[in-house]
């Protein structure tokens, strides 16, 4: 065999060594690539579950405010708060008619919090509403209580509430929690 | 096919490569975060509407909304047994503290296209801003994360 031949295969061997080593590390970013994307979506249609709770939640709170059992209304109008008598009462009508908000509302918890002023802590029930120290006596009110679970997400917008009783507006939380 | 060529495609391949994956991360993040500004935005507007609604002193019959002290305070207007001004500023100031949990806040009140009352600043980088228009003056609050 010549010289030249001899020295011009071990230049083409080195030649498919380099293809192979380019071929090899675009296969690996490929890889990496594909099991980083794989990995996003995975978990993105894990979080997606989660969104779409979320997004439930966002639109209940939205809605809830302006539903006629709680919203404000004055000589017919609609004002943006939320009447805390209706309040009262809705949680009656929740207990009368269970299967109704069920239906509606599902798998969640449903309160308002004061945030501003604020009295003692605790659940206002009927019993502390007919109180003469109402308004300082507690500050949570229960809507809706249907999740049982303590590890729930919470979403929460502060909203205007007010007290036909003594024509207060305080500032409140209603708050949605949900399980995740 | 000369080996510079090749060089250069291959560089070509491992760009594009990288150019997909960004593209494909970025969309993902900004798909995820449209839900949640849509919602603070939502909580800095009932906020404001909260704080222009709220009926903080008591001993004044009938009650009067922060919207209507803010109306009628003037140069250093008593109100609730304080200085009017003072006295907004302390309700605002609570009424935020209580209502956000970890964001910053600036309100500033323009009554007469004069800077009225300034509260809080606002630290942080995401803005939501939103503006209660009475016919007497301009409230703005700003929520920074």
């Amino acid at each position: 065999m010549p010289p030249y031949s001899k020295s011009k295969n071990s230049k083409g061997q080195i030649g498919t060594i380099e293809m192979i080593m380019v071929l090899v590390v675009v296969i690996i970013i490929l890889v990496i690539g594909i099991t980083f994307y794989y990995n996003f979506f995975l978990k993105n249609i894990e979080s997606k579950k989660n969104e779409l709770n979320q997004q439930e939640a966002n639109v209940l709170l939205a809605s809830l405010s302006s539903m006629p059992e709680l919203q404000c209304s004055f000589r017919t109008v609609n004002r943006d708060c939320v009447d805390m008598g209706k309040v009262i009462a809705f949680s009656g009508a929740v207990a009368n008619d269970r299967s109704h908000y069920v239906d509606l509302f599902g798998f969640k918890n449903i309160k308002i919090e004061l945030i501003y002023p604020k009295g003692e802590s605790g659940e206002c029930t009927t019993n502390k509403f007919t109180s003469n120290d109402y308004l300082d006596n507690c500050d949570t009110w229960v809507l809706y209580e249907n999740l049982r679970d303590e590890d729930n997400a919470k979403t929460s917008t502060p909203i205007s509430i007010y007290f036909p009783i003594t024509k207060e507006y305080r500032v409140g939380k209603l708050i949605v929690e949900l399980k995740l | 096919m000369r080996r510079a060529q090749a060089d250069i495609i291959g560089l070509v391949v491992i760009v594009i490569l990288f150019i997909i994956i960004a593209v494909v991360f970025l969309r993902l993040s900004t798909l995820q975060d449209t839900d949640s500004v849509i919602r603070e935005n939502i909580q800095v507007s009932n906020l404001l509407n909260a704080m222009m609604k709220l009926t903080p002193c008591k001993t004044i019959q009938p009650l009067q909304s922060l919207s209507d002290i803010i109306d009628e305070c003037d140069h250093q207007q008593q109100y609730c047994g304080e200085d009017c001004k003072d006295y907004i500023k302390t309700q605002i100031e609570s009424t935020a503290n209580n209502a956000l949990d970890k964001e910053t806040y600036s309100l500033s009140i323009i009554k007469n296209s004069n800077t009225f009352i300034n509260v809080g600043s606002c630290i942080g980088s995401t803005k939501f801003v939103d503006k209660a228009i009475t016919p007497r003056f301009v409230a703005k609050l700003e929520v920074c994360r």
